[in-house]
């Protein structure tokens, strides 16, 4: 095989972090000049890995041992130095808020130009050539905190732009993305592909992007398979959600637990909040539904407790537990064990929450010696709402818990709410987890103002997550 | 404070942190050197000036300090970002004065009074110097010293600053419902792994990207007048203050 003729080439590729088995098992890939491929697979498949390998991060950082041969445009990657790979490839990683080397976007941009160019000349010319292709204008003045999840992407991808490489690599894009960002990111693809540029795409949520893609590939066991045509056919089917997803259980509605009348917030001028106007039952699951930055998690702080609102008033009639979108946040010790023998403790539940908390672990295939920190994504939101049900809290916030899980792991994650009794209000700013027929209430939080929402059934997780098995099935055969 | 400020008064601390916009109008020595002064003034005034003069002292140089961040930050802004520290010395100024006139301590209400406005004047002085010199100024200034790695070490940690205080505003909120009051230590843990993930990914993106730090450093603008004015203005105060004192 002639490696020049394409963008990057990799045969036999294995790879093992230190102390551990192979994450990847001989895995091969070819990517040609322009070519734009996406790569799904589960959480653990070797995904981000991969993207780590071709940007050397894998042994440089993460000092696990890398076996195979890798081409970027007809160069060994292992005769390329670190210095120079931004000539070839380029990055953009899950977090984008990681990408920057200076707080203001302007600074940032233009630092990189500067370093890449040598010249302020060249530099003003880069950095105005990105701001330009990816409308970067309004945002250059931003602290890059400030910016949101989808503006952060889009300055990432900008700069990766600047030193003009053939081939960009996204991992998880869609990560903590809204409905919108989504959009913009579809919107950067078709940039990138008017800018010939070669894409690799690692996201497991594919569904809303599959059909930009040249190639569709599947990682499973450490092995890339084309599934091009066989998403690309199972995606055009059109199921009934309402039937796939078949009717709940009817739950158990109580007594009013929370009534919030009224609630107005305003920040630094600005009005968050809206005359938001909420009554929660016991036994109700809510779902919030709203863009980054509607207020989603100022109303969920409020409706907990924790903020009070400018105006308004919110009755409680029990005690709330909040599981944040940063899931590792909610965990304070060390062991499963501890995290259950504290909470109990800490809410006096006695000693039958403890043994109730170690049953149910065993039921979630938990080991109560792990660490919470070193679970999956959706084993970590799984744990923390059922530490959040054996304080007894009469109300469970849940703010973005689909965030970074893939379609079966967000069909089990709706399975286990739904399976449990308690009172959830969970908030998120993606549609597709609201073809389910398990939420009493449904609302829509725009520009601060909460207006109840009719149910949607496009866009079902269950079927999604029924696509991606479908995907799954008869490979390595 | 309210209960509900707590975690926006975090979010508007870590502002008095991080370098301003407007940078640029001005020279890096000139505000190299202004920062150091008020730093230096703050030091003088502890060794050189005691009661009421030291009072005076760092009162002086923490309203010329606010003065300069309300320049940069806004006036809004600083005042917010002040919040948490006027919390928190407020609590301990109370306390002491309270115990003192219990007759549990024995140090008068002047000395309480002067180690307050030394936090103050030290606080303001040390925010002055963060949001005064970029990042990218300090990595040339440290590489120009000989300090290859310690600049980029800096650099590093500076920029973690803003993600870890929205962190610490984040997990406050989440285990002050999950414990209650009691137990907030408790943030302390997932606080250090998530520094720990975020200094990771840094790290890449210097691998990734680097730091440029050539030409970091200006020399001089037209508009460097009125900070080495004021600079004199800063001195010159506390000559007269350690005189008279």
């Amino acid at each position: 095989m002639n490696t020049g003729n394409y963008t990057l080439s990799v045969r036999d590729l294995y790879y093992r972090y230190p102390g551990r088995g192979l994450v990847l098992r001989g895995l091969n890939l070819v990517v040609s000049r322009g070519e734009h491929v996406i790569i799904i697979g589960d959480t653990g498949s070797g995904k981000t890995t991969l993207a780590r390998i071709i940007s050397k991060t894998a042994d440089l950082i993460y000092g696990g041992e890398v076996n195979g041969e890798i081409y970027l445009s007809g160069r060994r990657l292992s005769d390329i130095k670190s210095s120079e790979l931004h000539k070839y490839i380029h990055v953009i990683g899950q977090n984008p808020y990681l990408h920057f080397t200076a707080h203001i976007v302007r600074e940032d941009l233009y630092n990189y130009a500067l370093r890449v160019t040598g010249s302020r000349e060249h530099a003003a010319r880069a950095f105005k050539r990105v701001v330009e292709a990816l409308g970067l204008h309004s945002l250059l003045d931003k602290y890059f905190y400030e910016l949101s999840g989808g503006e952060a992407k889009r300055v990432a991808v900008s700069k990766a732009l600047i030193p003009n490489p053939e081939l960009l690599v996204f991992d998880e894009p869609l990560m903590w993305l809204d409905d919108r960002g989504i959009m913009d990111f579809q919107e950067v693809l078709r940039v990138l592909r008017y800018l010939g540029k070669s894409v690799i795409v690692l996201e497991h949520r594919f569904i809303p992007i599959a059909r930009l893609f040249d190639r569709i590939y599947l990682l499973d066991n450490g092995r890339l398979y084309d599934v091009t045509d066989k998403t690309l056919r199972i995606t055009r089917q059109r199921l009934d959600p309402a039937v796939i997803d078949g009717k709940r259980g009817v739950r158990e509605i109580g007594d009013t637990v929370l009534r919030a009348l009224n609630i107005t917030q305003k920040y630094n001028g600005r009005v968050v909040l809206n005359n938001v106007n909420i009554e929660v039952r016991r036994g109700e699951s809510i779902l919030i539904y709203g863009l980054n930055g509607s207020g989603k998690t100022t109303l969920l702080k409020i409706l907990a407790g924790y903020l009070k609102p400018s105006r308004g008033r919110v009755e409680r009639l029990g005690r709330a537990i909040y599981i944040p979108q940063n899931i590792p946040l909610f965990f304070t010790e060390e062991t499963i064990g501890k995290e259950i023998t504290e909470i109990c403790r800490a809410w006096s539940r006695g000693s039958q929450c403890i043994e109730e908390g170690l049953r149910n672990c065993r039921e979630l295939g938990l080991s109560i010696d792990e660490s919470p920190f070193t679970l999956s994504q959706g084993q970590m939101v799984k744990l923390a709402i059922l530490i959040a049900r054996l304080s007894g809290a009469d109300i469970i916030l849940l703010d973005e818990p689909f965030s970074g899980l893939t379609y079966v792991d967000r069909a089990k994650l709706i399975d286990y709410i739904s399976s449990s009794n308690s009172t959830f209000i969970l908030a998120t700013s993606n549609l597709d987890a609201i073809g389910d027929s398990m939420w009493s209430q449904l609302y829509g939080l725009e520009e601060g103002t909460l207006k109840p929402l009719n149910q949607i059934p496009t866009g079902s997780l269950k079927w999604a997550s029924i696509i991606y098995e479908e995907i799954k099935r008869g490979l390595g055969n | 404070m309210r209960r509900s400020s707590v975690a926006w008064a975090i979010r508007d601390f870590s502002n008095l942190f991080i370098y301003s916009k407007k940078l640029e109008e001005y020279s890096t020595i000139s505000r190299l050197s202004y920062a150091s002064i008020l730093l230096i003034a703050s030091i003088l005034t502890r060794l050189y000036l005691d009661g009421v003069a030291s009072i005076l002292g760092f009162s002086y140089i923490t309203i010329l300090a606010l003065i300069t961040i309300s320049m940069f930050k806004g006036f809004k802004n600083t005042v917010r970002g002040m919040m948490l520290l006027v919390f928190f010395t407020g609590i301990a100024l109370f306390t002491y004065l309270v115990s003192g006139l219990l007759g549990w301590s024995r140090q008068d209400p002047v000395s309480i009074l002067s180690g307050t406005m030394y936090v103050y004047a030290l606080f303001t002085s040390l925010s002055c110097f963060l949001q005064l010199v970029s990042i990218r100024e300090w990595g040339g200034l440290m590489n120009r010293l000989g300090f290859k790695n310690t600049s980029l070490m800096m650099s590093l940690t500076l920029l973690q600053i803003p993600l870890i205080i929205i962190y610490t505003s984040e997990a406050y909120t989440t285990i002050k419902l999950k414990y209650g009051s009691k137990r907030l230590y408790k943030v302390v843990t997932p606080l250090i792994l998530l520094t720990f993930y975020t200094t990771r990914g840094f790290a890449e993106a210097y691998i990734l990207y680097g730091f440029h730090v050539g030409n970091a450093l200006t020399k001089w603008s037209s508009r460097d007048l009125l900070l080495y004015l004021t600079s004199v203005v800063v001195l010159t105060g506390m000559l007269l203050l350690i005189l008279i004192g």
